[in-house]
């Protein structure tokens, strides 16, 4: 696999601050894959990610973007090849209608209008929300929202997407939806990071997990070692995705995260007591 | 660029961080006299080099530093109009370290001064407690404030906005980020009113306070401190 984005022993301190927000990060992205970075509050996911389109550049140490160093690059010359959807919808939505708000991106990169509305349609059609193309979107839902700040994002076709926190202020059918077009962005054979604290979202979606805490990296690998580690989770602040600690109530030797491989499981077992 | 957070309270443990906030009021307005009051080298040179002890007892001094810097242009344009005009070079200087004064003795107040110890002082000093809560408030979220432009701006950013090259691209691109950040500083205005009221807010006229003032020995030295510049008002 192509490696996509890498961190070279990266430490970022904010300025007026006393700490350092991450400490040496050591970590690299490749295509196709669905990583999720995990962690508490106030762990270091949101300074890390900002370091991917270089919104911010390293206190020490180096970001290689496609081998291009994040110091020699602008942002909106990385963002086309890094996508970041922040957690806060409210902080991007200022465009009159949503038309405009997901057209935004592409005028700033310089297409030509006939483009634009090639490529808007189609996301608007993509995360249904066409009947809201004249709308406000600032007077839309919580879900609806994050549609149209995927859609302003997902439209210019950035290699690598990142999303800060998506699950917050969702509710149970929209993050449904929500992982479903993650789903299909997997298909398409992007980069997707997704950083949250809400393991019961990645646990069955991701290739590769991070753990963070205090700013640095804890423990990464493959979901079910991570999701499994009760002590290294505690250890990280987090809690168990609800699949294992049902694995665990049911006293389950195999590490299991997906829902329909637990339901076969569970049918097995109630086949074997009748 | 203007950076608030130079002049914003930063909480740390130094005797000037620990005065009253009235006595600490009182000095800035001496300082402001004093440096309004003459306007000749010899005594406004004494009154800055005076004002870079509580400087230094509150640790101040690259607050101060970073702080002149960004004054720097504002300090020489003082000094060449007033030399231009007036072709006197100390007097422009001296007019400069009015200017100086005023930036230094201000540091030391606001930057040493909890919003809640000021709303605190205040409403001691009989002003109205609606008026002291407001003006509390606003102080109080100007980070918060700030860290919602930051986050806006990086995310408008991160979707191709330039901020940097020219100025007619500076002013429109304003537009993407003073819109969300009054949508959010509406909406927080929102939820702070409501938990407020929710915690009976107005159902008293005369709040007790969680903490009293006291002025304290320290205080009245400081105080004695800011009328130095007396000695140097008829002495120099
Ligand atoms: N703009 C900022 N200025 C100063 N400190 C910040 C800023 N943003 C975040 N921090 C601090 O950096 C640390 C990491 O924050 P963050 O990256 O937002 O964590 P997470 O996204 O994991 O919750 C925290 O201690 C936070 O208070
Ligand atoms: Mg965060």
């Amino acid at each position: 696999m192509q490696k996509v984005i890498e961190f070279k022993h990266v430490s970022y301190k904010y300025p007026f601050e006393e700490d350092y927000a991450i400490k040496d990060i050591d970590l690299s992205f490749y295509e196709e894959e669905v990583v999720a970075i995990i962690g508490s509050n106030g762990a270091g996911k949101t300074t890390l990610i900002k370091h991917m389109n270089g919104l911010l550049k390293p206190t020490t140490g180096d970001v290689f973007v496609e081998g291009i160093n994040t110091k020699k690059a602008t942002v909106a010359e990385l963002s086309k090849k890094v996508g970041i959807v922040f957690q806060n919808s409210d902080y991007q939505l200022f465009a009159q209608t949503v038309y405009d708000e997901i057209a935004f991106a592409l005028r700033n990169f310089g297409y030509n209008e006939a483009e634009i509305k090639e490529r808007v349609k189609k996301m608007m059609d993509y995360f249904s929300i066409s009947q809201y193309e004249k709308s406000s979107p600032i007077l839309l839902s919580g879900g609806e929202k994050k549609r149209v700040t995927l859609a302003s994002v997902l439209v210019y076709d950035p290699k690598v997407l990142i999303l800060d926190e998506p699950t917050i202020g969702l509710d149970f059918n929209q993050k449904k939806n929500l992982k479903h077009f993650i789903s299909r962005l997997k298909e398409e054979r992007k980069t997707i990071v997704i950083v949250t604290h809400d393991l019961d979202f990645v646990s069955d979606i991701s290739t590769r997990i991070i753990v963070m805490n205090r700013g640095q990296v804890m423990a990464q690998g493959d979901p079910k070692d991570i999701l499994y580690e009760e002590d290294l989770l505690k250890e990280a602040n987090l809690m168990p995705p609800s699949i294992v600690k049902l694995a665990k109530g049911l006293g389950l030797n195999d590490r299991i995260l997906s829902f329909e491989e637990m339901l076969q499981k569970i049918d097995n077992l109630l086949l074997r007591n009748v | 660029m203007f950076r608030p957070e130079y002049f914003y309270f930063r909480k740390k443990d130094t005797i000037i961080h620990r005065l009253d906030p009235r006595s600490k009021l009182v000095y800035v307005i001496a300082m402001f006299v004093w440096a309004l009051i003459r306007g000749d080298l010899l005594f406004l040179s004494a009154v800055f080099l005076l004002t870079l002890i509580p400087i230094s007892l509150g640790k101040l001094f690259k607050n101060l530093l970073i702080s002149l810097r960004a004054a720097l242009f504002f300090i020489v344009l003082i000094i060449l109009i007033n030399y231009v005009f007036s072709h006197n070079l100390s007097l422009a200087i001296a007019l400069a370290l009015r200017f100086m004064i005023l930036i230094s003795s201000f540091l030391i107040f606001s930057i040493t001064t909890s919003p809640d110890d000021l709303a605190l002082a205040l409403y001691r000093m009989g002003f109205p407690y609606d008026f002291v809560l407001t003006f509390n408030l606003s102080v109080r979220f100007i980070p918060t404030v700030m860290r919602d432009a930051t986050n806006i701006i990086d995310a408008q950013r991160a979707r191709g906005l330039e901020t940097q090259k020219g100025f007619i691209n500076r002013i429109k691109n304003y537009v993407p980020v003073l819109i969300p950040l009054i949508v959010v500083g509406i909406k927080r205005a929102i939820n702070v009113a409501e938990s407020m009221e929710a915690r009976c807010f107005g159902a008293s006229k005369k709040p007790t306070t969680l903490y009293e003032l006291k002025f304290a020995v320290k205080d009245y030295v400081f105080i004695a401190f800011s009328f130095i510049p007396t000695i140097f008002y008829f002495l120099l």
